[in-house]
């Protein structure tokens, strides 16, 4: 009896905590199956005919949605390509190496991180269309990287740091240059720091808003825009349009989260509580 | 080895920062050139009451949400540190926030904030309480968007916090149980002792990221009513994209920047001593 | 887990997408606007207004639709680069001014060259909303003016016979209008308060204004000061929503289609929204008509906005430019575009027997454009004047401050922003 009801205790915070992560989710879930007038019905209809006509809507009235899913996927793939080639590299020298300016550059690295990103739009706009970049996914993974490198050098060496020295001299002493070590070597066992590493830049990516609003028109445009602008409509709230297009795009990426959570403990372990 | 990665910071991250400290010294809008104003652009600005009120409420903001996500993160984490069934799912389901775009968790608070017939004030009004009035008032309204906030960080807050917590070597906490320690003297001598660098470092990195926040209030409220939720980040953007007025926006900008700055200090300085000087 | 050749495969794509877009193909003509202005121009039941001047001419219409500010936004920043990519944008009102025209193309010039037929028609005040000085930086394609809007069942439900005609009926038919429906709040009045050009109707149907055509603030005299205090009575006496300083126009469509606001006053084409069968839980019940009459006894002025197409003068074709401009402004397309829905800058288009079958709101409209304002004339700092008007009318309704000191306040604020 007596841890009987502390652990009762234990599972209602549970569960208690539970319903406030996941129950605006599931809201947002559910209401995307109801019928537009029953989404703000009073009292709210728990039991209703689930439909698919927001989803048809969504298809129908807004194929700028889909494309921004696209865009999304293009600008998250590369992104995370980019951020991982990049660190990969800069973790490495910074995990074997040793040395006052190198590890300056880390500290700048780590405390450029820190601006907010706001701030850097307003130059930069002018500055993009000179170089032909505006409305190109290749502004946005360059700018995606450019906030998450700093991150994912750390997360990486951390990693590269906790591998054994003795592979890498060993492969040294049998003549392998320094390309070869990392990528037959370093790269291959620091792969679960890289996906530590690649599943913020994902997620991130992935959501970004701020970024994609400022320089985005039309060919680049990612599905988190178009839901902000689904909510701004002058024909009025869709609230079952947008929540179809949100359980749309949240659906994979909650799937990637949930898979892959424990990297991502894996990923803060290294890259912030160890720093 | 380490240039792509620095040059990735310095094109987009460092020279867009400088240009934007430069640009607070002048006056500059759509065709018109930069003209140098000195200091002017701070003057308008501290002279103005709205940028008082928008520094007090991020202050106030960031505020509820570090020590918020800190006590309910801290709170699971000890919740979830002792063995249990199913917890890596219930893990998994506790860092979902983490997953959802701002517009679509926007979309979904708003839905249920609805006056009269959002979720929420539907079961206020059923218990015969008041409805949550956050569209008329500030201090409500700022605390709502804090909420909201809590909500879509706490997963990163929890984690930092879940992963120190599992670094707490067992013996220590059962040879302190051992030794007559109750709950709250474990947990005040063995665990806050072994993760407070963890805890320090959420600290700051939230409190970092609470200062930019933008989009949270941004599509509650817009900083209305009258102005009055305002937050530096929206006092920003109305300068930049409303007035088309650059020079004060870069200076806003510039605040801010040097306001993370203040705050991320002692991290910075840590991390200095530990990178350069110990190298 | 990543294999080291997707990885390889990733960063060359990354790679091929940094590089710089291929300039967009030259028949394309880009134009930045927003989503009514495509509707206007190409569907509905005045069909496809570009289809002709696109065959003729064999040029691809690209269209950029942005909400309202940030179409203002984006087509002001297009035009500040180099290089633009835009070939005509739109613009309100109330998001343009002097400071701007060296951006855009003076139209006066473009007109001598190639004038567009019957110009006479237009009338001043819209041609005077995007005039600064001698120069015309944009031609009015739509104007959105105000009218009543009144659901039907709610009237007869709460025993009022017709729709309030005069500022005293009104304010009793909000009060008889706000009341508890089916377990819901229904509220007399419903505005939106992102911007003044909502309430700025109901200050001028006390006798007030704000800024005058000829830029005097008299938002501290009597006329504004007793409006204010009469909307902060019907907040009050929760014969408005609780959020209502929130609110936005997307709000307003919300609340009407919802069935939680009887009556607001917006542009008279809100009425398809709010009938929309799909949308709305009151689909055809809602009735448009002009303003009543204010305490003078005279309609009060509605306020209305003009929207227009200006020439960026980056502008890479400017001669296809303007010819799409001129014939979007052609008295048969005029005609189309207001059936398509369109706030017609031409008077006569109300004529049209095509257009008074499809509009039913055609006749009342054009009464109410006879007398119809803008918000504020266009000066530089319009912007920030407009958000002060809102700032202080929300301490108002608040409380925090009493209706003759927040105007006073306002007043003082706004008056070192005028042009001198």
């Amino acid at each position: 009896m007596r841890s009987f009801v502390p652990s009762l205790l234990r599972w209602a915070a549970v569960l208690l905590a539970l319903a406030w992560s996941v129950g605006p989710i599931l809201l947002v879930v559910t209401s995307s199956f109801k019928e537009a007038r029953d989404i703000f019905a009073t009292p709210p209809s728990l039991v209703f005919a689930p439909t698919l006509d927001n989803y048809r809507a969504l298809w129908a009235h807004h194929p700028m949605f889909f494309r921004g899913l696209l865009s999304s996927l293009v600008v998250t793939a590369g992104a995370t390509a980019l951020t991982l080639a990049v660190s990969s590299l800069a973790g490495y020298v910074y995990a074997r190496h040793l040395g006052r300016v190198l590890q300056g550059t880390a500290f700048v690295m780590l405390a450029l991180r820190m601006l907010p990103p706001i701030i850097i739009t307003i130059p930069l706009f002018p500055a993009v269309n000179a170089l032909g970049l505006n409305d190109t996914h290749g502004l946005l993974i360059l700018l995606y990287a450019a906030f998450y490198v700093s991150i994912a050098t750390w997360i990486m060496r951390a990693f590269i740091a906790a591998l054994p020295r003795e592979l890498e001299e060993a492969a040294e002493v049998d003549g392998a240059g320094l390309a070869r070590v990392l990528w037959r070597i370093v790269l291959p066992l620091a792969a679960q720091g890289m996906v530590a590493a690649a599943i913020f830049v994902v997620v991130f990516a992935w959501n970004e808003f701020v970024f994609a609003l400022v320089f985005t028109t039309t060919s680049a445009k990612t599905a988190p825009v178009v839901i902000a602008e689904l909510l701004g409509t002058v024909e009025g709230v869709q609230w079952g349009v947008i929540f179809a297009a949100s359980t749309i795009q949240l659906a994979p990426i909650l799937a990637l989260v949930l898979l892959l959570q424990r990297y991502l403990v894996a990923g803060l372990t290294a890259g912030a509580v160890k720093a | 080895m380490v240039t792509p990665a620095l040059s990735l910071l310095a094109v987009f991250l460092l020279l867009p920062s400088v240009y934007v400290a430069w640009l607070s010294g002048h006056a500059s809008t759509y065709g018109q050139g930069a003209v140098f104003v000195g200091w002017q652009n701070y003057a308008t600005i501290f002279a103005d009451r709205a940028f008082w009120r928008a520094l007090v409420n991020t202050v106030v903001v960031v505020h509820i949400v570090v020590y918020g996500e800190l006590l309910l993160g801290l709170g699971l984490a000890l919740l979830l540190a002792a063995p249990m069934r199913g917890k890596g799912m219930v893990i998994a389901l506790l860092l979902a926030p983490y997953a959802i775009t701002e517009a679509s968790a926007m979309a979904m608070w708003r839905a249920m904030l609805e006056p009269d017939v959002g979720l929420i004030n539907q079961a206020l009004l059923g218990l015969g309480l008041e409805q949550i009035e956050w569209a008329t008032e500030r201090w409500t309204a700022l605390l709502i968007a804090s909420l909201v906030a809590i909500w879509h960080h706490l997963p990163f807050t929890f984690l930092i916090l879940y992963s120190a917590v599992t670094t707490v070597p067992r013996e220590l906490i059962e040879a302190a149980a051992i030794d007559g320690a109750r709950p709250w003297q474990r947990f005040r001598h063995v665990t806050l002792w072994v993760i407070m660098p963890a805890l320090l470092v959420a600290v700051l990195f939230r409190t970092i990221f609470a200062v930019r926040i933008f989009s949270e209030i941004w599509l509650l409220t817009e900083g209305g009513p009258a102005r009055l939720t305002e937050v530096l980040s929206i006092y920003l953007y109305r300068a930049t994209f409303k007035y088309h007025e650059f020079g004060s926006a870069a200076a806003t900008g510039t605040i801010m920047l040097l306001l993370c700055m203040v705050v991320a200090l002692p991290y910075l300085w840590r991390l200095y001593d530990r990178l350069v000087r110990h190298a | 887990m990543v294999s080291r050749r997707a990885l390889l495969r990733m960063s060359g794509a990354a790679a091929g997408l940094a590089a710089p877009r291929i300039a967009r193909a030259a028949e394309k003509l880009v134009i930045i606007g927003h989503a009514v202005h495509r509707t206007a121009a190409t569907s509905g039941p005045g069909g496809d207004v570009t289809e002709g001047w696109r065959r003729a001419n064999n040029v691809e219409i690209e269209w950029l639709t942005f909400g309202v500010e940030a179409t203002n936004e984006r087509a002001l920043k297009e035009a500040n680069l180099a290089q633009g990519n835009a070939d005509l944008v739109f613009l309100l009102d109330r998001y343009t001014g002097p400071q701007f025209t060296a951006l855009f193309e003076d139209l006066v010039p473009w007109m001598a060259r190639d004038p567009i037929p019957d110009f006479a028609e237009f009338p001043h005040g819209m041609l005077a909303a995007h005039r600064f000085g001698a120069i015309q930086a944009a031609m009015p394609f739509r104007h959105a003016t105000h009218g009543l809007h009144v659901n039907r069942t709610f009237l007869a439900e709460r025993g009022i016979a017709t729709p309030p005609r005069t500022l005293d009926d009104t304010m009793a038919a909000i009060e008889k209008l706000s009341f508890t429906r089916d377990g819901g709040r229904v509220y007399g009045l419903v505005i939106n308060m992102d911007d003044p050009s909502t309430p700025i109707d109901w200050v001028r149907a006390y006798g007030g204004d704000f800024i005058t055509p000829d830029y005097k603030v008299v938002v501290d005299q009597p006329g504004a000061v007793r409006a204010m205090a009469a909307i902060r009575d019907l907040f009050r006496r929760n014969l408005m929503p609780r959020n209502v300083v929130n609110m936005k126009t997307e709000d307003v469509i919300t609340f009407m289609q919802q069935g939680r606001g009887a009556m607001t006053n917006q542009p008279f084409n809100r009425t398809f929204n709010y009938n929309d069968a799909k949308a709305s839980k009151f689909p055809g019940q809602f009735d448009v008509l002009p303003l009543p009459t204010g305490i003078d006894g005279k309609p009060i002025p509605a306020k209305t906005s003009v929207w227009a197409m200006a020439i960026p003068r980056n502008a890479r074709r400017k001669e296809l430019s303007w010819s799409l401009l001129r014939h979007l402004s052609l008295p048969e397309s005029t005609v189309l575009e207001a059936m398509n829905g369109n706030g017609p800058v031409r008077p006569s288009a109300y004529a049209d027997p095509r257009v008074m079958k499809v509009v039913p709101y055609a006749a009342a409209e054009a009464e109410a454009l006879k007398s119809a304002r803008l918000v504020v004339p266009g000066f530089a700092n319009a912007a920030k004047a407009m958000d002060m008007f809102i700032e202080e009318m929300g301490a108002v309704l608040l409380g925090t401050k009493e209706p003759q000191a927040a105007m006073a306040d306002l007043a003082g604020r706004v008056r070192p922003l005028l042009p001198a």
